[in-house]
């Protein structure tokens, strides 16, 4: 990454021009000086990137502590996948539809669009918690709780820290719209919903790679 | 000023030294061909270490030193010297690699011990410990040199019956159960390790070998000594409160000694 | 706003926005996000801790040489843990426990990255914060609670945890088989905590490496501190993570009864203990996974500070810029693939035994391109005695008594004998500790004039050197020779193994505790130093009173609240151009184009 980026690099975002905030030399851009240029949003989705990495490894944890503790001993008891789980997939997947769409307001500018689709996609994040919920019901229903079997520990372990990363995520998402309120300068506006969307097509990801574990690794 | 922190560095050095070649304190003498080797890769260890050790104090102090006293002359303006820093770095790299190599048939006769190779001697002695805290357990298949099943619902302390060895059950009757190690001399022994509840160590520094003892895995470790004494047995992990008292004791002894102690032992079960 | 003087080393500049100073107290320097105040409260922490650690270590030290003694105010304290004011034997293990955890976690991972990289870095690399100013105050904050926590275990009934610093099952998992209390569910619960704040750290440092730099600050011109604070975040985020898991798990196992590191048919005292079919190696490796990069988060920013000590004040550039870079990048990448020399005596298979001994071994030759590069950066050299500079070459000289005693420890076949001994202990605490905590003393006597605008005592300084740099070697030193005999760790007695009285072990436990005393007692002194300079030091307003080369020195001491006052310096050369020649100073600093360093006519420009 370099320290600087050269105007034909930059994202054509920028040049629309803001209100609020000095122009400055595009040597500037990238430094966090300056609030209006675009490197702050590439700054905000540089920092989910990197965050992903350690997201990335506390999972990769659980995981090789799963398969470890599979091979361990004979008391794991594979666990169904509560059915409700396809639909909280289904409600993650069009609401990374939706995040994508807010971002796209946001590129255009548009205060209510941005808000519109922000309002839906976290709607459809905590319809994705109400899901996992079901499908902790489901188990629990089966007489299956945490501690019954090392398979459900890692079911409800799974499910929770996945549950609790998408819970920030719909936290900054009402960010966002503390800084439509704000009426914050657009490019941190922007900054902070590019990294929110980036981070919920992540969550996505994670999910689909959890849900696999969950099938198919039992 | 910079000849003081040199003498000082000097004096570390020597003083950090000296003791490891005087033998001050010391590693108990070996009592299998097993440590013996153990001891030559230490040896070679110490030198490969001892030498870059007092080279680098030694380049320390004397750059230090030399480079501290007033000169018209400028700092040199090196950047680095790369054919100096590869020859280093190759040097380093072949010594200290070069050690794990080195050390590689030791290590795999003390750990290899599945290996086809290292096929274990029919005739070897097994004894299986368990430690549990703060006492170590010895068990002897006795005469049928067969271990009886253990059961942890039977496990009585009190009783004398810390590993729930059944009885009843075939092999059981004759399992010899003493809280101190006794094998005879120039045998091979293979040590069955087993804990009850959290990990221990066994570790008896005569033979140079040591292993956990993992609640719900079973260690091995194999051992031929080839010298008579009376040898401590300590706790090398921490287990709890009592860790530095848990202790028992390896007795080596001639073959006749060992017959005539194992049947002493089976004469008080009957 | 208070105007500031842009300083006259600065060839050209980039204007940027100003930030302006927040006026409130609470604001100023309590949820401050100027990581120059964040940097000092993560010192004052480690400060703190620091001396909660030293006074376990003398405790574990004073019974180590007088069992039965009795201490009539540690009795006030802990009526438990020490009845009369003599020390049980779980009383020993748990200030054991808390030592290592607090100077792990809170002083060796807190001060050299959080406290001096957050100061510093943002400064040394042109920015007037770090990436995300709020994140960082989060940090610290998460830090804070963890420390909390941690503390809170000392009080709670049943104390502290006894089960190490490493914290391994069954022993940490089951509470029947230590005493009962929620000691050790605190201890999880902190180090949990502290995961979360390092990762979020973390993130922070590598994004405002990669992103915040100055015009013409390339990688390879950075500094090398920020290189290792750079390396250092990327290990955290990468570590932590899997310690956070691991903390996780246990803390499942002890409290709602999950079998994660808990096998079956456990009996303690006769007593069946309710688990089933979990693996207590799995611990041990998902926790090196995590510990063995943790050595080089506490280590690596020391090594950086004292490269950039040794250039500064032997007047010569760094010999081989470059192979320090790689080496940095090589040590904390072979940092991953290690763990497993930690548990060659506990019955992982032997051939990955072998395989992590190798890579172990090679973790030595990046570090004997570091020491070679010292020793050739002072050579040829104009050395000046600052204190600083002692603190360094104490540095250089502690990491090469500590990293060689690693050779013997890297080997399975020779660890048989030292593993859990006290070789061990002699070796981890030369390197990772003392070795790291001169690195910070290093930083912190020759950051003190920027961040206080006053000088630290130099006398009072070279004295405690002096007395530490003696007092170091005398009391980890014997510890060789302990393992020797060998002397098995975290024993809280020596009267029960026979060899240990025959072999003179209780005479080194007696050298090396008077030795400590005195060692810590000349703590005080750097104690009283730091404190009283800050309050009434010498004045020292100079921008650059060591004659140094990077960005730091070129802002007023303290520097003004968004560091360059939006005008940040333009970079044209490497970190450590000292005496180039025809240069009409002896030095160079980054933001000197090459008129301010040859004058009319510019030779050929200098490059990286």
């Amino acid at each position: 990454m370099p320290a600087t980026l050269s105007p034909s690099e930059a994202p054509p975002v920028t040049s629309t021009g803001g209100g609020d905030f000095v122009t400055l030399p595009p040597s500037q851009e990238g430094n966090w000086h300056n609030p209006g240029g675009d490197g702050v949003v590439q700054r905000y989705k540089l920092g989910v990137w990197i965050g992903m990495g350690g997201i990335l490894m506390f999972f990769a944890a659980l995981t090789s502590a799963m398969i470890v503790r599979q091979g361990l001993s004979g008391d794991w008891v594979p666990v169904a996948v509560p059915p409700v789980l396809y639909v909280s997939t289904l409600v993650l997947l069009v609401s990374s539809f939706t995040v994508e769409r807010a971002r796209r307001e946001a590129v255009l500018r548009s205060s209510d669009g941005l808000r519109r689709w922000m309002n839906v996609s976290a709607g459809l994040g905590l319809a994705f918690l109400a899901c996992q919920l079901l499908g902790w019901q489901d188990l629990a229903g089966r007489g299956l709780y945490l501690a019954s079997n090392p398979a459900n520990s890692f079911y409800y372990l799974l499910t929770a820290g996945h549950g609790l990363h998408l819970l920030g995520g719909i936290a900054v998402m009402g960010y966002v719209w503390v800084r439509i309120r704000a009426s914050r300068p657009w490019p941190t506006r922007l900054a902070v919903v590019e990294a929110t969307a980036l981070y919920w097509h992540f969550l996505d990801v994670l999910w689909i790679y959890i849900l696999g574990l969950l099938m198919f690794w039992r | 000023m910079g000849l003081l922190i040199a003498i000082v560095v000097w004096a570390i050095t020597l003083a950090m030294s000296i003791p490891f070649v005087t033998q001050t304190w010391w590693m108990p003498e070996s009592i299998t061909a097993l440590g013996d080797e153990i001891d030559q890769a230490f040896n070679w260890t110490l030198i490969g270490t001892g030498v870059i050790f007092v080279l680098a104090q030694a380049a320390l102090g004397y750059a230090v030193w030399q480079f501290s006293r007033p000169t018209d002359k400028p700092a040199s303006d090196s950047h680095g010297n790369n054919k100096l820093e590869i020859l280093w770095t190759t040097a380093a790299a072949v010594i200290f690699v070069g050690l794990t190599f080195f050390s590689y048939s030791v290590w795999a006769e003390t750990r290899f011990i599945e290996q086809k190779s290292m096929e274990p001697s029919a005739d070897r002695l097994v004894v299986e410990v368990t430690g549990q805290q703060f006492v170590w357990n010895m068990r002897y298949a006795g005469e049928d040199n067969q271990f009886g099943p253990t059961d942890i619902a039977l496990i009585d302390d009190a009783a004398g019956n810390p590993v729930g060895l059944d009885r009843s059950a075939p092999g059981g009757a004759d399992d010899i159960m003493v809280p101190e190690m006794q094998v005879p001399v120039n045998k091979e022994i293979e040590v069955v390790l087993k804990s009850k509840d959290v990990l221990h160590n066994f570790f008896v520094p005569e033979l140079r070998i040591k292993l956990d003892t993992v609640p719900g895995l079973v260690g091995k470790l194999r051992f031929t000594a080839t010298k008579e004494g009376k040898y401590e047995i300590v706790c090398s992990e921490l287990c709890g409160l009592g860790h530095y008292k848990m202790r028992s004791f390896l007795h080596v002894v001639s073959e006749e000694e060992y017959d005539a102690w194992i049947a002493e032992q089976a004469s008080y079960l009957f | 706003m208070t105007e500031v003087q842009l300083s006259k080393e600065v060839a050209e500049y980039t204007e940027v926005h100003r930030h302006p100073e927040p006026k409130s107290f609470i604001w100023k320097y309590i949820f401050s996000v100027d990581h120059k105040v964040i940097g000092i409260q993560y010192l004052l922490l480690a400060v703190v801790a620091v001396f909660v650690g030293m006074a376990l270590s003398l405790l574990v030290r004073l019974r180590l040489v007088c069992p039965e003694c009795s201490y009539p105010l540690l009795g006030q304290f802990f009526p438990v843990g020490a009845p009369e004011g003599v020390m049980t034997p779980e009383f020993y293990l748990a200030m054991l426990t808390m030592h290592g955890t607090v100077m792990v976690f809170m002083v060796l991972t807190t001060a050299p990255q959080g406290g001096f990289g957050n100061y510093f870095l943002p400064i040394q690399i042109g920015a007037a914060d770090m990436a995300f100013p709020r994140l960082n105050m989060l940090s610290f904050w998460t830090t804070f609670v963890s420390f909390l926590l941690l503390m809170a275990a000392f009080v709670v009934e049943g104390g502290a945890p006894m089960s190490g610093w490493t914290g391994y099952p069954p022993l940490s998992a089951v509470p029947e088989a230590t005493l009962p209390g929620i000691g050790q569910d605190l201890w999880l619960a902190s180090i949990a905590v502290f995961c979360i704040a390092s990762l979020l750290g973390a993130l922070n440092f590598i994004v405002t490496t990669l992103d915040l730099r100055a015009k013409g600050l390339t990688m390879m011109r950075m500094p090398l501190t920020c290189w290792t604070w750079f390396v250092t975040a990327i290990l955290g985020l990468l570590a932590f993570g899997v310690l956070l898991a691991a903390g996780v798990l246990l803390l499942m196992d002890r409290n709602v009864g999950t079998s994660f590191f808990v096998p079956a048919g456990l009996v303690v005292s006769d007593k069946v203990i309710d688990h089933s079919g979990g693996s207590p190696i799995l611990w041990q490796h998902l926790f090196w996974f995590f510990g063995h990069p943790e050595v080089y988060i506490a280590i690596l920013p020391g090594m950086g500070v004292t490269s950039h000590v040794l250039s500064t004040f032997a007047r010569k550039t760094v010999f081989g810029y470059r192979a320090m870079v790689y080496a940095i990048a090589a040590i904390g990448g072979l940092g991953f693939v290690v763990w497993g020399h930690h548990m060659f005596v506990s019955g992982m298979s032997p051939y990955s035994a072998f395989v992590f001994s190798v890579l172990t071994m090679c973790i030595g030759v990046p570090s004997a391109i570091k020491t070679f590069n010292w020793i050739g950066t002072m050579w040829g050299g104009k050395i000046r005695f600052t204190s600083p500079m002692l603190y360094s070459i104490g540095f250089v000289s502690l990491f090469v008594s500590g990293g060689l005693s690693g050779i013997f420890l890297g080997q399975p076949t020779v660890d048989l004998y030292f593993h859990d001994t006290y070789f061990v202990v002699a070796h981890f605490h030369l390197i990772m500790g003392v070795a790291a905590i001169f690195g910070m003393f290093a930083g912190l006597t020759f950051w003190f004039p920027k961040m206080f605008g006053k000088m630290m005592n130099e006398p009072l300084s070279k004295i405690h050197f002096w007395i530490t740099f003696v007092g170091v070697y005398a009391i980890f030193g014997p510890m060789h020779y302990l393992g020797m005999l060998p002397h098995p760790r975290r024993y809280a007695e020596i009267t029960s193994v026979d060899y240990l009285g025959t072999g003179g072990a209780a005479e080194l436990h007696m050298f090396i505790t008077v030795a400590a005393v005195l060692t810590v007692l000349a703590q005080f002194i750097f104690l009283y130093n730091f404190v009283k300079s800050i309050f009434s030091g010498k004045e020292c307003r100079e921008e650059n009173p060591w004659e140094a080369t990077t960005l730091e020195w070129t802002i007023p001491s303290p520097p003004p609240h968004d560091n360059f006052a939006g005008k940040v310096p333009h970079v044209y050369r490497g970190a450590y151009d000292f005496a180039l020649k025809g240069a009409k100073r002896d030095f160079a600093m980054q933001c000197n184009d090459d008129k301010a360093v040859y004058g009319e006519p510019a030779p050929q420009a200098s490059g990286d």
